[in-house]
């Protein structure tokens, strides 16, 4: 049996890891990259529940949750791409067409 | 019993809404068809409603105790009213299919007439004031709607306006009297409403104000002074609007309305005084003008104010059966008159000035001759219609000890023969005045038109014998079927030999009218125009109407138009203009301010998604 704080330690880490690429990085592609390190961080302490628990609803949520995020990714990294070959715009900063 | 409400209503429901797509041939079949199979169903109830029938519809308002049906009344006054509605109305749309062929707004027309005969029946088969009301609304929307049917006409529109403008200022009097009707009787029902008053539950004063309130709306809907200057101008209409509405029916809803509440009007003397003495009043006014006019449908517009002037004359002294009788009379010769001008109008090309006319007997018999029936009936010669109905006002006023007022009525008599003959003499005889082209138009108008003439022809020259004057039968027909209608039975004693002495007298005066006329016109043409010159102030005077319209212009649209200005430009521009401006120029202002909030910098917005998660953490942890 693994200890409980360090998988809950881990996850937390790679939350915040994820939080901080998301907000430090400036192109999009390693936006996408932290978020899907925070989901992630999320998944794996709902697994890690659903094992303490003896109760498989957590790890059927997280197989809903990973194909959502696919999706999510192939989404994001479409939009991306496009922004960069009709705009050239990969930089979060250069992208403020809905500015008030 | 419902039915003769429906069919009406279905057919101008029909033609409102599919009229592009029928042709004329279909219009002109079914629109005068559901009239008469209106006509038959009143028919068929006429012989039974001596019993006065009641059918009730549904409930429609019901507040506290007050309570107002949908129900519709057929007694011996009703009965009648429906008959002469149906029957000229079914007349008038045949003839209106003949005349109205040329117009592209064929559907339209019919539409609008068979609307406007619906309201005219809502209104004489209501059995409350309210709903007589709707329907009394409703036949001033359809006339406002048919003056103004060649609306592309700048003068069509105007009289319609000031058809609907007028109405509305006798409305405001009807209305008031209505609610404070509701608010003494608590009931709006005829006869309720009666009862109350000649029981005494009405205090008479009230009763009299009401009275007056009530007849301030007939004086707009009947044309009586002060209130009469929109009918000559709703003569832009068609002619057989002018034959249906502004002749026969709808100006005559405020003489039924005032014979409808007799009971509220025989206790209410006052108001019966003002009623007879504005009646009779207008009726001579009304003839001094028609002496002068040139335009052909003019002369018949004054001749119905006048006219319905003698009825409204007959209600106010109680004469309400014989006030009836002229109505249906009237209705026979003076839409016949009415159509017999448009079947001239129509033979002329549009030409309504009588002094382009001239020697039209020869071109057009049919017509000639059912106008002269016509113009017999309303000059009141013996053995017509009009001569009968006018009589029997003319002695009750006698008998009832209004002396004054009858000299006024024997003396609009003379000048109503002598007006209706000029007419004739000058449309039909003497010289062609018209020019080559005109001249050379000229045709005997068509079947569907002629046709309705001679019926019409044929009533107003019998219609008359249902009531024969007293010194030669004591029993009417016509006031025996009307008998149970009435609440104060008048207990006037016409004594014979000065009622046959008084009915020489009218009939004398009649046929010296026609031979003024007839000398003025025929004999002597140049002499008319040499009185005029002699005495310039008093034709000018009648010629240009006693200038009333030039005055009410002056003392009532101009202050009431420059009032408007006023107020459009210190209150509603500052204020309510101001009002709207400006909430939605602060709400502007505030959508200006928050969308600074969105700086397009995902950056921005992640760092308050944060700070917010962060703060809500914190507050849940420290357990607020």
């Amino acid at each position: 049996m693994i200890c409980g704080y360090s998988v809950i330690f881990l996850s937390i880490v790679l939350f915040l890891i994820g939080i901080a690429i998301f907000i430090s990085k400036k192109t999009f592609i390693m936006m996408l990259i932290g978020a899907e390190f925070s989901l992630n961080a999320i998944n794996l302490l709902l697994v890690f529940f659903s094992k303490v628990k003896n109760n498989l609803d957590g790890q059927i949520f997280v197989i809903f949750s990973l194909t959502v995020a696919a999706i999510e990714v192939a989404t994001g990294i479409a939009i991306a791409v496009i922004l960069y070959r009709k705009h050239k715009i990969q930089k979060r900063e250069d992208l403020k067409e809905l500015k008030g | 019993m419902i039915w003769v409400l429906i069919f009406p209503l279905l057919s101008s429901f029909l033609l409102v809404v599919f009229g592009k797509y029928l042709s004329k041939k279909i219009v002109s079949f079914t629109a005068p068809l559901s009239i008469l199979i209106s006509f038959i169903i009143s028919l068929f109830y006429f012989s039974r409603a001596s019993e006065g029938i009641i059918y009730k519809i549904y409930n429609w308002i019901s507040v506290g105790n007050l309570k107002i049906d949908i129900a519709l009344k057929w007694d011996p006054l009703s009965s009648v009213m429906v008959l002469m509605v149906t029957g000229v109305s079914f007349l008038i749309h045949v003839y209106a299919t003949g005349y109205m062929h040329e117009d592209k707004s064929f559907s339209r027309f019919f539409a609008y007439m068979n609307l406007f005969t619906f309201f005219m029946l809502v209104l004489v088969l209501s059995s409350s004031i309210i709903m007589m009301f709707v329907g009394w609304e409703g036949v001033g929307l359809c006339s406002y709607l048919l003056i103004g049917f060649w609306f592309e006409k700048e003068s069509a529109s105007k009289a319609g306006m000031k058809a609907f403008i007028v109405n509305r200022i006798g409305d405001l009097g009807f209305l008031i009297g209505i609610f404070w009707i509701l608010y003494t009787v608590k009931s709006a029902d005829f006869d309720l409403i009666n009862a109350a008053a000649v029981s005494g539950k009405i205090p008479v004063a009230i009763a009299s104000l009401i009275g007056i309130l009530l007849f301030i709306g007939a004086t707009g809907k009947s044309a009586q002074i002060p209130l009469y200057v929109w009918l000559p101008d709703a003569m832009e209409g068609p002619t057989p609007v002018s034959a249906l509405i502004h002749a026969a029916t709808m100006v005559t809803a405020g003489v039924y309305m005032i014979v409808r509440l007799n009971g509220l009007f025989s206790v209410a003397h006052f108001a019966s005084t003002v009623v007879a003495v504005v009646g009779v009043f207008t009726a001579f006014y009304a003839a001094t003008i028609a002496i002068t006019q040139n335009d052909i449908k003019k002369v018949l517009a004054y001749s119905t104010i006048s006219q319905i002037g003698y009825m409204i004359f007959a209600a106010g002294i109680g004469a309400y059966s014989a006030a009836i009788f002229h109505l249906i009379t009237h209705a026979f010769f003076k839409a016949l008159l009415f159509l017999g001008a448009g079947s001239v109008i129509h033979a002329m090309g549009g030409i309504q000035d009588m002094r382009k006319m001239g020697n039209l007997r020869k071109y057009m018999p049919v017509t000639f001759y059912t106008f002269l029936i016509a113009g017999l009936a309303i000059s009141g010669i013996p053995g017509f219609a009009g001569f009968f109905s006018k009589d029997e006002i003319l002695a009750s006023s006698y008998f009832s000890g209004h002396k004054i007022l009858w000299s006024i009525g024997v003396l609009t008599a003379l000048l109503t023969a002598f007006y209706i003959f000029r007419l004739i003499f000058m449309t039909f005889y003497g010289k062609e005045r018209m020019d080559e082209e005109t001249k050379h138009h000229l045709h005997e108008s068509p079947k569907s038109m002629t046709i309705p003439l001679i019926i019409l022809a044929f009533f107003a020259a019998i219609g008359g014998y249902v009531s024969l004057p007293k010194f030669i039968s004591e029993h009417s027909i016509w006031e025996e079927y009307l008998h149970k209608i009435i609440y104060v039975k008048s207990e006037l004693h016409f004594i014979h030999s000065i009622e046959l002495n008084l009915t020489l007298l009218s009939s004398a005066l009649a046929f010296l009218g026609v031979l003024i006329a007839w000398y003025l016109y025929v004999k002597k043409p140049n002499l008319p125009i040499i009185i005029s010159n002699k005495i310039p102030f008093i034709y000018k005077l009648l010629l240009n109407k006693y200038y009333v319209d030039e005055i009410y212009e002056f003392v009532f649209v101009n202050p009431f138009v420059f009032g408007s200005e006023g107020i459009y430009e210190w209150f509603d521009k500052p204020v309510i203009d101001g009002t709207v401006n400006g909430s939605g120029k602060t709400t502007l202002f505030l959508g200006k301010l928050l969308s600074k909030l969105q700086t397009g910098q995902i950056r921005d917005y992640i760092y308050s998604i944060l700070f917010g998660v962060a703060l809500l953490l914190t507050l849940l942890l420290m357990g607020v």
